[in-house]
């Protein structure tokens, strides 16, 4: 019986064309495809961080080692300094790279909008740089002769002073000009690590000063990053 | 599926870019038409989330055009957009397709499908800046359908396409919206007219028509004329009417060394002796509304 069964099911199906398809694509159309997470949406983002960001940190505690196997310490921490503003902007260029490349519009209508990407690529690039900086300031710190705090604040100021009058110039002036006012920013603060020396308790005061501009500046980065955006629409 | 805009106003300064525009878009493709400068980029852009209005609100099934819902339910198409260099046509579909929050898996199969509609399978491998601009442009189509959205804003969409490309688009476009609220803007009338179920016409700020191509065209009705004229009479008469059409009138020993003048008269009473009204069409409407006399 189960054998005859099987026979005619075999035989029906040679012995009838099946029906094609109807509405097929409107079927398909109307279903909802699973959606990423938003940390499936950040991760993604690193695929899109450019190689620059991380061959800057590479090569910084490369350096930063190499220096120290064949210059020792001596005047080598004002060289790590004067680099770092140079890392700061590559940075700041990759945050704001939809600026420069005309992609804020496209980014601004997506589900993860232009605040979301801003966001995830500061966050990418924080990651990244935090571990550098924390490499390069644990082997600088072995023999230096310096304490931790001192050593942080020596190093970091010049990178502080970029990050914070870059994003202060990008908050206000949404244009691809303003791009070359952070190189220039940048270059400044490299020339003044390099050639000027201030008073510890000063820059101490600085650094404090400039930690708190660069936090202040991130956030006003992220909040007003789609209305800001929208003022360079109007152009 | 609604889309609503309540008294949508933007206005800048002194002027008022897009005034008071209220508006229900059911399923189905709507062409706007307007002249440059008329506000109808910064109209789309507000619908799409990346202007806020001055005055107003767009909201879709109920949902706020600033939230992230509504985004989700969008695919946007600007007037001119960039790419990051080092972008193929892959890259750039799969990093719209994340930030569209597409999971990877669906991201390939949607750009595959994309890039075979769009006829860029062939150059998926190349990079963006090779490409010419009707490429561009139907990478541009390809991004904005990533997300099978339920609203579809198109600016200028077939700016830079050669005439085959532009029919595939429209046949394109003709199938969308059949599911979706369509809204794509165009100075190229006969896009309009060859796929648009519905047609807005605006000016300074306003949608000042509304409605069905022939329920729109009836405003024109009776006041399109052709003449066949000498050169002096066709250059009086292009001071006083706008004109949609001149030309040699034809090889007959009649019109021998005369021109042919389409116009529109500002009432049904012809424009000269021998004028007749002919059928009327979207370019004759679309100079009755910004044409200008050769004053």
């Amino acid at each position: 019986m189960k054998h005859d069964n099987r026979s005619i099911k075999k035989h029906l199906k040679t012995a009838f064309d099946p029906p094609a398809p109807m509405k097929k694509d409107a079927f398909l159309a109307s279903l909802n495809y699973p959606r990423t997470t938003y940390f499936g949406f950040v991760a993604a983002q690193v695929r899109y961080i450019r190689k620059r960001i991380w061959c800057a940190s590479f090569l910084l505690v490369g350096l930063v080692l190499a220096g120290l196997a064949y210059l020792g310490h001596g005047n080598f921490i004002w060289i790590v300094s004067a680099f770092l503003p140079l890392v700061a902007l590559a940075g700041i260029m990759e945050v704001a790279k939809s600026l420069s490349y005309n992609m804020a519009e496209l980014e601004m209508s997506c589900k993860y909008s232009l605040s979301d990407i801003v966001l995830a690529r500061l966050g990418i690039i924080g990651a990244v740089n935090a571990v550098a900086f924390i490499v390069i300031t644990a082997a600088l710190l072995r023999g230096s002769g310096m304490g931790l705090i001192p050593l942080i604040v020596q190093l970091f100021t010049p990178y502080l002073l970029t990050t914070t009058l870059s994003l202060f110039s990008l908050n206000r002036f949404r244009m691809r000009g303003t791009l070359y006012v952070c190189a220039g920013v940048s270059c400044l603060a490299s020339a003044l690590s390099a050639g000027i020396h201030i008073n510890e308790t000063v820059l101490m005061g600085l650094f404090a000063l400039l930690l708190l501009g660069t936090a202040r500046e991130i956030i006003k980065l992220i909040r007003t990053e789609d209305g800001i955006w929208n003022l360079s629409l109007t152009a | 599926m609604e889309l609503i805009l309540d008294r949508l106003t933007k206005q800048y300064k002194n002027k008022i870019a897009v005034d008071k525009v209220s508006l229900t878009l059911g399923q189905g493709v709507y062409g706007l038409l307007g002249a440059n400068g008329a506000g109808k980029t910064t109209l789309m852009r507000m619908m799409c989330g990346l202007l806020d209005p001055t005055g107003g609100e767009v909201k879709f099934n109920g949902i706020d055009v600033s939230r992230a819902e509504y985004r989700d339910a969008l695919g946007y198409m600007p007037q001119h957009f960039g790419y990051y260099p080092e972008f193929t046509a892959t890259s750039f579909l799969h990093y719209m397709a994340s930030l569209k929050g597409l999971t990877k898996q669906r991201s390939k199969e949607k750009t595959a499908e994309l890039l075979e509609t769009v006829s860029l399978s062939e150059v998926a491998k190349k990079k963006i800046k090779t490409f010419s601009g009707g490429m561009k442009q139907r990478l541009g189509i390809a991004q904005s359908l990533l997300n099978n959205p339920k609203i579809l804003i198109l600016d200028e969409p077939t700016a830079g396409l050669d005439p085959k490309e532009r029919i595939k688009f429209r046949n394109l476009i003709s199938r969308l919206g059949a599911d979706r609220i369509v809204l794509l803007s165009t100075h190229i009338v006969s896009d309009i007219e060859n796929i648009a179920k519905f047609v807005l016409v605006m000016k300074d700020g306003q949608i000042i028509q509304n409605g069905g191509v022939d329920e729109i065209l009836t405003d024109i009705r009776g006041k399109v004329f052709e003449c066949v004229v000498d050169d002096a009479q066709a250059a009086e008469l292009s001071q006083k009417f706008p004109v949609v059409n001149i030309r040699a009138a034809g090889p007959s020993e009649e019109h021998a060394g005369k021109t042919l003048l389409r116009l529109i008269a500002s009432d049904n009473n012809p424009p000269c002796e021998n004028a007749e009204t002919v059928p009327e069409n979207l370019d004759d409407l679309y100079m009755y509304y910004f044409g200008e006399r050769n004053e």
